[in-house]
């Protein structure tokens, strides 16, 4: 059973500038912005995704990588974490 | 006119981060090997190393740039954009295409890549991260200024140790003659960050294992025992005369003639044969005279075998003498970076008319007019600079003053 909160936006952008070297606020990440416009790119966004993984117990699809925006990813995250037993 | 310009140089040494003081310490002979501070040595035969102190790769680069590559890369990046600085070039308002990008490495993100093989080790592949692949392989330097800056024209990467920014001159010969008029080439390397790439420069033999920082590292000596190694590099922008011309730039020295030749892996070859054909064919590319050589900055290994070979080809090819000497002696041999920064100190000759000494070393039992001690006044209008790699190529390339660039 997961016993991990939510991810935050504020978590996420802790994860992307470890993963992926880049400073984003909290709050860029709240909008439509896709990952490319903030500077994050495929190499990077797959980072994230395996460090999201690893850091709450998680197997995520390849559609992870394939998340536009940080609300994308950010759901589908949370989706998991609500629905693992 | 075959040569090529050099408008641009910036040197990242253990001596100097910059060139004017580089300039100071290798004219002062001023040797800085010490012990190796990384990480611990104490269950290794060696101990010594040149490092570079005070370099903060996060002040220059930027975070995105930093988590994927090694310091190797690291170093190269800084050093672009100084020497794109140096010449004057803004890669955002040329034709990204003109300008080719060729960064030398032999040993790649060994450091990056020891991270990455513990995660796997320890924790699995799924700890590995997906940098691995483009932080750790030789051509990431290239790949990475070319990125950051933009630079479009050809790229390549050489891989055979100390030759390889020798060679990349001779590459962007024939890239110019091929109508790409501009290149960045450069060198550098980081063999002292981590146990693995210690490890692996011990299983090639020739480290010494002498602990006293001023006795280790004696090229031409009669002491000598084998090298130290040392980090860093230099990268050069390098443009036809015409190009140089056009934008008015300051030509730093001219790239008169190169030559490289192969003698067989693994070993320095021990009759000198090769590396006195590629001087040979240095000079006449150049057409250059032995007797025009001011000076000449030896590879100088400090594996007695080697040096002998050396001083050999040397004397064949100059019978009546010519000074020699081999200022990395005072702070280590920087595989793909070490013929960078000889090239930087050979400029830099050109440019001050004066010959550094070769720290550490006294008396040579080779008869050869090697530089010791104090500087020696020049003049200095012809360089050349001697490369040998363990792979068993053996280069040579000839600079000459400013002054003498014609069309």
């Amino acid at each position: 059973m997961s016993t991990e909160s939510p991810l935050s936006v504020e978590q996420l952008a802790t994860i992307i500038k470890e993963s992926a070297g880049v400073g984003l606020d909290p709050s860029a990440l709240a909008t439509d912005s896709s990952f490319e416009d903030l500077g994050v790119d495929s190499l990077g966004l797959l980072g994230v995704v395996v460090k999201l993984e690893n850091q709450y117990g998680l197997t995520l699809s390849t559609a992870a990588e394939q998340c536009q925006t940080a609300g994308e990813l950010v759901e589908m995250v949370n989706s998991k974490l609500g629905t693992a037993v | 006119m075959t040569g090529l310009a050099i408008t641009g140089a910036a040197v990242l040494a253990p001596t100097g981060g910059d060139l004017d003081s580089f300039w100071a310490s290798t004219l002062a002979g001023r040797s800085v090997i010490g012990p190796v501070t990384k990480f611990d040595t104490s269950e290794f035969p060696v101990s010594l190393g040149g490092e570079i102190p005070d370099f903060d790769a996060s002040a220059v680069i930027e975070g995105r740039f930093l988590v994927q590559t090694d310091r190797f890369t690291h170093f190269a990046l800084a050093a672009a954009d100084r020497a794109l600085t140096d010449a004057d070039l803004d890669p955002s308002t040329l034709d990204p295409y003109q300008i080719g990008v060729l960064m030398c490495s032999y040993g790649g993100g060994v450091e990056f890549g020891q991270r990455e093989i513990e995660q796997l080790w320890r924790n699995g592949p799924r700890y590995v991260g997906p940098y691995q692949s483009i932080a750790w392989f030789y051509a990431a330097s290239t790949g990475q200024v070319s990125i950051r800056r933009g630079l479009k024209g050809p790229c390549a990467v050489l891989v055979n140790d100390e030759s390889g920014v020798l060679d990349g001159f001779g590459q962007a010969i024939r890239t110019a003659r091929r109508g790409t008029p501009m290149m960045l080439v450069g060198g550098a390397e980081a063999p002292l960050d981590s146990p693995f790439a210690l490890a692996c420069q011990v299983g090639g033999g020739l480290l010494s294992k002498v602990s006293d920082p001023t006795e280790a590292y004696l090229p031409f000596d009669a002491r000598a025992s084998g090298y130290v190694p040392g980090e860093g590099g230099a990268v050069f922008t390098v443009e036809t005369i015409d190009s140089a011309r056009d934008r008015a730039a300051r030509i730093r020295a001219v790239v008169a003639g190169h030559a490289s030749t192969f003698s067989g892996l693994l070993a320095f070859d021990p009759t000198g044969e090769g590396l006195e054909r590629a001087i040979r064919g240095a000079l006449a590319v150049a057409e250059c005279d032995p007797a025009d050589v001011d000076v000449v900055f030896a590879d100088g290994v400090g594996v007695p075998a080697a040096d002998a070979a050396e001083a050999r080809a040397i004397q064949q090819v100059f019978p009546e003498g010519v000074p020699v000497t081999v200022p990395k002696a005072g702070f280590g041999r920087a595989y793909a970076g070490a013929s960078a920064i000889d090239v930087a100190a050979a400029l830099l000759s050109l440019e001050h008319g004066v010959i550094p000494p070769t720290p550490n070393v006294g008396v040579t039992p080779y008869d050869l007019d090697l530089v010791t001690g104090a500087a020696r006044p020049g003049p200095v209008r012809v360089a050349l600079v001697l490369a040998r790699g363990f792979g068993g190529t053996n280069s040579a390339l000839v600079l000459r003053h400013p002054d003498q660039a014609t069309t």
